[in-house]
């Protein structure tokens, strides 16, 4: 049977000889995806009947799409897709349909013509693809069961049962998609697989809450890394058990990776995209080129990062997938853009009050991100050209060992978790609220003091303030996940001063 | 032939496949198949011009295996597609059902063999993996059919494309300071098939249009961006036109919609933004902000498997259960003129007959006159909560598992003319419209911003403020409700996300204006 990538590369050069023979098309593009997510769910609660890892279940599908510049006057632009059916018949039934949904578009800017690959695009079919539905239930069941084995040893010694609950899931992704362009030659195609796994676990016994995460591109990795996060979420859930609540007001704070990644992902990534800057909601708007952040740090997409939970080549609008620098030194020096929003807003009458003086220098964007990124991340064929990220890296100039950290907090908290991370006041004004979930202690005299009762903090700022009032940041990046995001960030922990929390107050019983 | 077709084939053919599926298996269980087929039309314009338009159609597919290796409470496994009219060919759709049954059987004793050996390694301290048991399903033979007057699968998109401009070219122009809005305007029609190994058979329609409005307005003293939503159970008459049949979920149609959001964006802009106290004032609340409100703060902590902690990773637990013992049922949480609910059986975005476990939808009253009463649930979760399945658990696809989810869910009328709960404060404010969200992890404590607050001052309505919030502690703002408005509607919600993956899904929320104590937290 050939394999799926072969077959789409294969349907692509297929298609491509039908759209090339219509005298009514001037340029097009034809893309096609399969992509597959399986996920194997953990739901344990001690006290509560459950089953442990809910129902595997996966979603797959394929299907195609194709946009169209019509001949005549104006730029008649059209598109139509199609799922499931990957024949030629349905080609040429779709280029009708989408003759049929022609709009005249003054703005757009034409097909994009990227420049040809230095190399194959294609790389070899990631062993992850062909993990199978045991070895996926088998490292589900292996992390329940090392939640369990730790929870034995706890209850033991403290003779308390400990009102366990373990919730999370693992997720194995694949993609693969072909595309081929009047504007090109060839077919250009990429493919990935990827896993995330996340586990959270709760001692509803002291109020304690602790989580663990892993990605990654292998089999091998999920197999050997993903069944200790079971053990690790309930050891740091024990450790962090019985905290204390402290008093609102405002706080040096040291947050750690997944904070970071989760105010990046909610709050600064949308507003560093050529799409917002267009639609003139960007929280960096008229900052183009100005310090944005604290000078120590900087922020790029890498999606060739060797150490990237990620790893594509080529963007779906054909585009060798490059790095995109977005901050440097806290300089605004770019934006995630795929050529058609890039293209737009270089060409708006107010580029330059919504860009800043700073994009006076610049010829243009660079289209290093248009994806077609669905629900679950993956790139779909029936998802609109977005711009979008996929390992987004920040780093720290002169970053500090953890312990030095702690002590440029002296007196503050350490920030483990945080969740509900939402831009309030709407994402143009950068203001962010959350509550911190669990992960988290006092910081007492530059040392870890009491952990901190989870969900009794709420953080209320400004995201804009906080990323440009860092006071130390760690020298190491590490990953950290963001639920339902569609990159995977590696981020370093950071100091930042003056943080406005407000209590939450303790639920009665009900 | 349109796609709508694979449905009378799998009505024909699926339950018998399903059938000797599971009677040609060694293990006992059973086995449901759901089928959806959607065809959708939309049309996109940017400020004032058009964008985009197309149609897209597809089947999707889920088959769910439940198996019951010599246990009571069944393990499961699922697995899903999304295809198109290669399903109409007969011989394909059958290879591809008997695929996923194959798949989500396999999948099913996988999980079965992993819990059977939990248990025997743990024993006690896994006792909790017994009695996951699922209440049963009746038999139910159903064929429903969508409303609406201008069909959505056959609609013009032309004409889409039309109102898609003219909306957006009437928020454009509709006040100063508008730099930009987006409008997306869609139609589309839903057949749904649900079979099972028992023998039901449940077809439903479902026709939904929607206009999704975003609007940003610069003025000299600051910005602001709306982004709302109308939508309903119809063709695309009530975009056209508007929905004036006195119902709960009337709304205007699109362009005087895209009018008014734009007018009120650039109001806002104008507007300063509040710096409140920091003590607890009297808040009034429209009937819009009570919808974002009803959605987090009970919709949500209803819902029978986040109770139960199965979200905890993600969305979190609930402030009503702490456990089967500890928990909210029969017990106050609410001012005694609270009540609350949700009905699928009501004409709104989130009506249903029957949820994709083959139970029946009915009205399930979560609080009423204060205290909590039921919790929506699935027929797992109210095997655990000892409850009879109320029908409440749906997928936002076929090929996607469902979940415990909302309805129409809102807040019950009182008796209370909104003129007089503004009236009767002398210091105060009215929060309109909703923004965004924020609630803590069990949703005991939530900051939900409002588009527009007004001053109150000796019940009279003052000056207009924007970026202000409701910050307060779940039961100590709905006990110190004071008021409740006679003026319930509903609201469209087009995106509300859970699970992993996540799952999009359509609903409506609402209530009436109320009049509560909270603090108000500044941009």
């Amino acid at each position: 049977m050939m394999a799926v990538l072969e077959r789409l590369k294969r349907f692509a050069a297929q298609a491509r000889a039908i759209l090339a023979r219509d005298g009514d098309v001037a340029d097009f593009n034809f893309y096609c995806s399969a992509c597959e997510q399986r996920v194997a769910r953990f739901n344990f609660t001690s006290e509560l009947a459950c089953r442990g890892v809910e129902e595997l279940k996966s979603d797959a599908t394929q299907g195609f799409a194709l946009r169209l510049v019509m001949r005549g006057d104006g730029p008649q632009v059209a598109e139509a897709s199609v799922c499931g059916d990957l024949s030629l018949e349905e080609v040429a039934k779709a280029l009708k349909r989408a003759k049929q949904t022609t709009v005249c578009d003054r703005y757009f800017p034409g097909l994009p013509a990227p420049p040809p690959l230095r190399r194959p695009s294609a790389r070899p079919e990631p062993e992850l693809l062909r993990l199978s539905d045991a070895a996926l239930a088998e490292a589900a069941w292996r992390t329940v069961e090392g939640a369990l084995v730790e929870a034995a040893r706890a209850e033991q010694t403290s003779g308390k049962a400990l009102g366990l609950v373990l919730g999370g899931d693992i997720s194995v992704g694949r993609e693969e998609m072909a595309l081929c362009s009047s504007r090109f030659e060839g077919v250009r195609a990429d493919q990935d697989a990827r896993f995330t796994a996340s586990v959270a676990a709760l001692v509803e016994e002291a109020d304690g809450k602790g989580t663990a995460g892993a990605a990654g591109r292998s089999a091998g990795q999920l197999c050997r890394v993903v069944p200790g996060l079971g053990r690790t979420a309930l050891r740091r859930a024990l450790a962090l058990g019985r905290g204390v609540r402290p008093a609102p007001g405002k706080y040096r704070l040291l947050l750690g990776p997944q904070p970071v990644a989760e105010i990046l992902h909610h709050v600064v990534v949308p507003s560093l995209t050529a799409e917002s800057f267009y639609a003139a909601s960007s929280a960096y708007q008229g900052r183009f080129g100005l310090r944005v952040m604290d000078r120590q740090l900087s922020l790029a997409d890498e999606p060739a990062a060797r150490f990237g939970a990620i790893r594509r080549l080529v963007t779906c609008e054909g585009f060798r997938a490059g790095r995109t620098e977005l901050v440097r030194d806290g300089r605004l020096l770019g934006l995630l853009a795929s050529f058609q929003d890039g293209a737009r807003l270089w060409a708006d009458e107010q580029r330059r009050e919504k860009l800043g003086r700073g994009a006076d220098r610049l010829d243009g964007l660079v289209p290093n991100g248009g994806y077609r990124n669905g629900e679950a991340g993956l790139r779909s064929f029936d998802a609109g050209i977005g711009s979008a990220g996929t390992n987004i890296v920040m780093s720290a100039r002169a970053g500090a060992v953890p312990e030095r950290l702690a002590r440029a907090v002296r007196q503050g908290l350490y920030v483990g978790r945080i969740w509900y991370t939402y831009p309030i006041n709407g994402q143009r004004a950068g203001d962010f609220t959350c509550t911190i979930t669990g992960d988290s202690w006092l910081i007492e005299k530059g040392r870890a003091g009491a952990p901190v009762a989870p969900n009794c903090l709420r953080i209320n700022a400004s995201a804009v303030e906080l990323f440009a009032a860092v006071v130390a940041a760690g020298n190491r990046r590490h990953p950290a996940l963001v639920w339902g995001a569609p990159q995977v960030y590696y981020v370093p922990e950071l100091v930042v001063e003056g943080v406005a929390l407000s209590a939450v107050e303790q639920p009665a019983a009900p | 032939m349109d796609l709508f077709t694979a449905i009378d084939l799998l009505t024909a053919e699926g339950g018998d496949f399903l059938r000797r599926f599971v009677k040609a298996q060694a293990s006992a269980g059973e086995c449901e198949l759901r089928a959806e087929v959607v065809v959708a039309r939309r049309a996109v314009a940017v400020n004032g011009e058009a964008r985009s338009a197309g149609e897209t159609e597809r089947c999707g597919l889920g088959a769910l295996a439940r198996l019951y290796a010599n246990e009571a409470d069944p393990s499961a496994g699922h697995a899903g597609l999304e295809g198109g009219r290669e399903l109409l060919d007969r011989g394909r759709m059958m290879r591809t059902v008997g695929g996923l049954l194959a798949a989500s059987w396999g999948r099913a004793r996988c999980n079965a063999r992993g819990r059977a050996r939990a248990r025997r390694r743990f024993g006690r301290g896994a006792r909790s993996l017994a009695g996951a048991a699922v209440e049963p399903a009746p038999v139910l033979f159903y064929n429903g059919k969508a409303v609406f007057r201008d069909d959505p699968s056959t609609a013009d998109i032309a004409g889409l494309r039309r109102l898609a401009c003219l909306a957006s070219g009437a928020a454009k122009a509709a006040a100063p300071g508008v730099v930009f809005n987006a409008v997306s305007i869609l139609t589309e029609l839903h057949r749904e098939l649900f079979l099972s190994s028992r023998g039901s058979v449940i077809i439903q329609e479902f026709a939904f249009s929607q206009a999704d409005v975003y609007v940003v307005a610069q003025r000299a003293a600051g910005y602001q961006e709306i982004y709302d939503t109308i939508g309903r159970q119809r063709g695309m008459e009530c975009l056209a036109e508007g929905t004036t049949e006195g119902g709960l979920a009337d709304h205007p149609d699109a362009v005087a919609f895209a009018r008014a959001l734009a007018c009120e964006a650039s109001e806002l802009a104008a507007a300063p933004r509040l710096r409140p106290g920091d003590g607890e004032v009297t808040v009034v609340t429209d009937p819009h902000f009570n919808a974002l409100l009803v959605h987090e703060i009970i919709g949500h902590p209803c819902e029978a498997d986040r109770a139960l902690k199965m979200e905890a990773a993600y969305a979190g637990r609930s402030w009503f259960l702490r456990s089967l013992t500890e928990n909210a049922r029969g017990r106050q949480v609410a001012s005694p003129l609270l009540s609350a609910c949700s009905d699928p059986t009501i004409e709104g975005y989130g009506h249903y007959r029957y949820d994709h476990e083959g139970v029946a939808g009915r009205r399930v009253s979560h609080i009423e006159n204060g205290i909590f009463g039921e919790f929506l649930n699935s027929r797992a979760t109210a095997a655990v909560l000892g409850a009879r399945p109320n029908g409440s658990a749906r997928a936002s696809e076929a090929c996607l598992v469902p979940l415990v989810r909302m309805s129409n869910t809102f807040i019950l009328p009182g008796e209370d003319d909104p003129k007089e709960l503004i009236g009767a404060v002398d210091r105060g404010f009215y929060l309109c419209g909703h923004l965004i969200p924020s609630i803590a992890e069990s949703r005991e404590n939530f900051r939900i911003s409002a588009r527009r607050v007004y001053e109150i001052e000796h019940g009279r309505l003052g000056r207009l403020w924007r970026g202000a919030s409701v910050l307060a502690d779940s039961r100590r703002f709905f006990m110190s409700i004071d008021g409740v408005g006679n003026d319930l509607r509903l609201f469209a919600v087009p995106n509300c996300g859970k699970g992993q993956p996540m799952q999009t899904k359509r609903m409506s929320n609402g209530g009436p204006t109320l009049r509560a104590r909270a603090r108000l937290q500044g941009g």
